[in-house]
């Protein structure tokens, strides 16, 4: 299995070519894998044989295993417990994004409706978690 | 309990010699009360019709025998008796509420006075008893007390669906806002793509019909995103403050000129008074009001706006008035209402839902909503807010 660097679990159709074409404008889109709900993610995460990505992102609400379960599960498990993961949402409420940092995950972006506004963010955040964190890390 | 009628009693014995007679004559008048005397031992020695109309037995039948016969069983093994007695010895008098047996067996709630007698010598040498029969208004008590507990059992009953409906609405809306917003910005993600990517096989009808798919996208975003925002006012909880309305609407004003730096504003605000409510929200009512005002100015015209607010018994109010476009009085109770536009979508943006956000927080304030307009000349906001204090 090749190694990515980054794997990115979202379930909706648009959302995931979106997601894909906003990845590929920032350069990043052959690092990455893309799974389709928390239990393909877990499949992949928990697989002791698979080389763990340097960024994973789960989008909050997917079907089977939501995004905070996955989360909740791969800070349980000692190998994936300081894994960098992001959490993607259309939820702005206050609930959601407390809950998501209190199961320990290292950020939480909402989802833009505005197109340009996603792409840019997206690209900002895997440029950070692979590039520029990358570099802090090791120097 | 009726003091006053308990110690007219008490001073009823013993009755003095000549007076007797009297006294025999008062208490065999009496129907309302049974008036009976008993022995030292509790043993009954006098009994007026009173007695006999409450408790059932005919003088003849019940002379002689212990007060005992009017209490259930277990009062009398418990020694409730013997203990009325003794108390009432030690000191002069003893009142009780409960159930007394009557001739037929049958209880009555009754509200007894047992006094102690005594000679001149002071040695004691019986009782009084005065008894009344307070089964009805005992029944009249329980059955305002059921009715008040019934009533309370369906206040929680209702509050607890009310509760239940409010729950159900938060996570319909909570849902809306997700599974809305997703396609949504998919159709803004694709056309964007179309538009940088594919703009070549695209002529300038394609092009312009691509731009009102965008825009129409856009606008249902904004009426999803008003929508959840209504609908969010109902639920959160008001912080009530002081809140200084003069420097809330000054700052608001500030932001609306810096934001509009090239458009002439008149707009007036006439020392606004200190209120309680919520600043964010009122915040929030003061921004929808007066950047309505701002928008439905008429063409060509500096918008002239005018904020006056002031003291009123029980509260607060406040009027935004303009010189805009107005609009007919006739559709004065539209105004309100959610989606509501009095206006085409093309001549002013929005969403028709700002005026019934500004009722909304006005009402969880405890005030009103008014407006009156004629088109072409203009249009007057006004809203009142509660002190709470009324």
């Amino acid at each position: 299995v090749t190694p990515v660097d980054l794997v990115l679990a979202e379930d909706g159709e648009g959302d995931v070519r979106l997601a894909l074409h906003a990845l590929k404008s920032a350069g990043f889109a052959s690092r990455t894998l893309v799974v389709r709900d928390g239990a393909e993610a877990l499949q992949v995460l928990l697989d002791p044989d698979r080389v763990l990505p340097r960024l994973v992102i789960l989008d909050l609400k997917m079907p089977k295993v939501d995004g905070l379960e996955v989360l909740q599960q791969l800070r349980a498990t000692p190998r994936t417990s300081t894994t960098p993961v992001v959490m993607l949402s259309n939820s702005r409420q206050t609930r959601d994004i407390a809950q998501a940092y209190a199961l320990g995950c290292n950020g939480y972006v909402v989802k833009s409706m505005d197109f340009e506004e996603y792409s840019s963010s997206m690209a900002s955040l895997v440029r950070f978690w692979l590039d520029v964190n990358t570099l802090v890390g090791s120097q | 309990v009726e003091s006053g009628r308990c110690d007219r009693v008490t001073t009823l014995v013993p009755p003095a010699r000549g007076s007797e007679e009297l006294f025999r004559l008062l208490v065999a008048g009496v129907v309302d009360y049974a008036i009976i005397t008993l022995d030292v031992t509790g043993h009954v020695t006098s009994w007026n019709p009173g007695a006999e109309r409450i408790k059932g037995w005919t003088a003849q039948e019940i002379m002689g025998r212990s007060f005992e016969t009017f209490y259930q069983q277990e009062e009398i093994d418990a020694g409730k008796c013997a203990m009325e007695l003794r108390e009432c010895a030690r000191t002069g008098s003893f009142e009780d509420e409960g159930w007394r047996l009557r001739a037929d067996g049958t209880r009555f709630w009754a509200n007894v006075v047992i006094t102690a007698m005594r000679d001149p010598q002071g040695h004691l040498i019986g009782f009084s008893k005065l008894t009344r029969d307070m089964t009805e208004r005992r029944a009249n008590e329980e059955s305002v007390r059921a009715l008040n507990a019934d009533l309370e059992r369906r206040v929680q009953d209702r509050t607890a669906l009310l509760t239940a409906m409010n729950e159900e609405l938060e996570s319909f809306t909570y849902s809306v806002s997700h599974d809305l917003r997703a396609p949504l910005r998919a159709i803004d993600g694709f056309l964007s793509i179309v538009r940088s990517e594919h703009a070549d096989g695209l002529d300038e009808e394609g092009t312009s019909l691509l731009a009102e798919v965008s825009d129409n996208a856009r606008r249902m975003g904004r009426l999803i995103d008003d929508l959840l925002e209504f609908s969010r006012l109902q639920h959160t909880e008001l912080a009530f403050n002081s809140v200084r309305t003069q420097l809330l609407v000054e700052r608001l004003v500030a932001r609306v000129r810096s934001e509009q730096p090239d458009r002439e504003l008149d707009i007036t605000i006439q020392g606004l008074p200190d209120v309680r409510g919520d600043e964010i929200l009122l915040a929030q009512v003061f921004d929808n009001l007066v950047r309505n005002a701002v928008k439905y100015s008429r063409a060509g015209q500096v918008p002239a706006i005018v904020l006056r607010g002031r003291e009123v018994v029980g509260g607060w109010e406040f009027e935004v008035s303009d010189h805009g476009v107005g609009f007919d009085q006739a559709y004065s109770g539209k105004l309100f209402g959610v989606f509501q536009r009095l206006h085409r979508a093309d001549e002013y943006e929005g969403t028709g839902v700002g005026l019934a956000i500004v009722k909304r927080i006005v009402t969880r304030h405890g005030g009103r909503v008014w407006a009156t307009g004629t088109v072409g000349e203009g249009a007057r906001f006004g809203f009142s807010l509660s002190s709470g204090e009324l």
